[in-house]
């Protein structure tokens, strides 16, 4: 599909109804403002589209990077929120040298609330909060952004044999924590 | 005890020009650097019946380590092998209970928007 979208963009619209709702669904549930949530969308469909005519985008890698994209551009947009920045340049281009760069997928305030408050269970809340900021993130990835797991590996940048092992550790981390035992289902 | 004639560790000449016995020399306070040294180079004249100045030289060969206690763990991840956990039950209705609470989360953000 990503092939035929180099010189069809027809086909493109076809991968762009399909990640659409997905995409857009990611960056609303970190971004507030909605017109924001829809020029972010926006722009990561734009870059998919400039990618695929350079010829630097697989099938198979399509979804993991559009997810990545729209997470860059949620940072990059709160970067530009606290510097004033010229329109057409990048934030993260204009960051000082000896800045510490946060990782973008840091950046996940948002959503891991909006994931805790609708946890029902307030032991698992605790839990959840105890976990990691890496074993959060995936959890988030997967159970909130209900990424696949190609996509998770394309936007965590690991294999799927790493993905399988960090997943299982944080779920028996957040079982921990929330003392095993007590769990039950929803 | 005499002193040495031999050349000391950094190669200098011993500062009593007097002394001419080639005994034994005492161990340097400054550590050898590792590498052995040759009768040749303790005695430059080569002439018999010198002496060869031996000094002591730090093992090259460290002693082997203890085994250690701790158990490496490689970078590479470990396959977990779910079947055979006895919480496996447990973590499939935890995992069961966090995908229900994100399809309820989706759902509510989509009804929003």
């Amino acid at each position: 599909m990503v092939a035929r979208a180099r010189a069809d963009a027809q086909a493109y619209g076809t991968l762009y109804d399909h990640y659409l709702p997905r995409v857009y669904g990611f960056v609303a549930r970190r971004v507030a403002d909605r017109a924001a949530a829809e020029e972010i969308t926006a722009t990561t469909f734009q870059r998919g589209l400039d990618a695929i005519q350079a010829g630097t985008l697989r099938s198979e890698t399509i979804g993991g990077w559009l997810f990545r994209v729209a997470a860059n551009a949620i940072v990059d947009r709160g970067q530009r929120g606290e510097r004033a920045i010229p329109e057409g340049v990048r934030a993260a281009d204009t960051v000082e040298p000896n800045a510490v760069r946060r990782d973008p997928l840091v950046d996940d305030e948002v959503a891991t609330a909006t994931f805790l408050a609708a946890l029902e269970r307030d032991e698992l809340r605790r839990a959840f909060r105890r976990l990691t900021e890496p074993q959060r993130r995936v959890m988030i990835l997967k159970y909130l952004d209900d990424l696949t797991e190609l996509e998770l590996c394309g936007v965590l940048g690991v294999s799927a044999a790493t993905l399988t092992v960090r997943l299982e550790r944080a779920l028996r981390a957040l079982n921990a924590a929330a003392g095993g035992a007590s769990i039950h289902a929803a | 005890m005499p002193r040495s004639s031999g050349p000391r560790p950094g190669g200098t000449a011993a500062p009593d020009p007097e002394s001419t016995s080639a005994g034994p020399a005492p161990t340097p306070s400054v550590p050898a650097p590792p590498r052995a040294r040759s009768s040749r180079r303790a005695n430059p004249t080569g002439s018999a019946g010198s002496v060869a100045v031996v000094t002591s030289v730090p093992a090259l060969v460290a002693p082997p380590l203890p085994a250690p206690s701790v158990t490496v763990v490689d970078e590479a991840p470990v396959p977990i092998d779910r079947a055979a956990d006895p919480n496996r039950g447990l973590l499939d209705l935890l995992a069961n209970e966090l995908a229900a609470t994100g399809r309820r989360t989706r759902s509510r953000k989509a009804e929003l928007s």
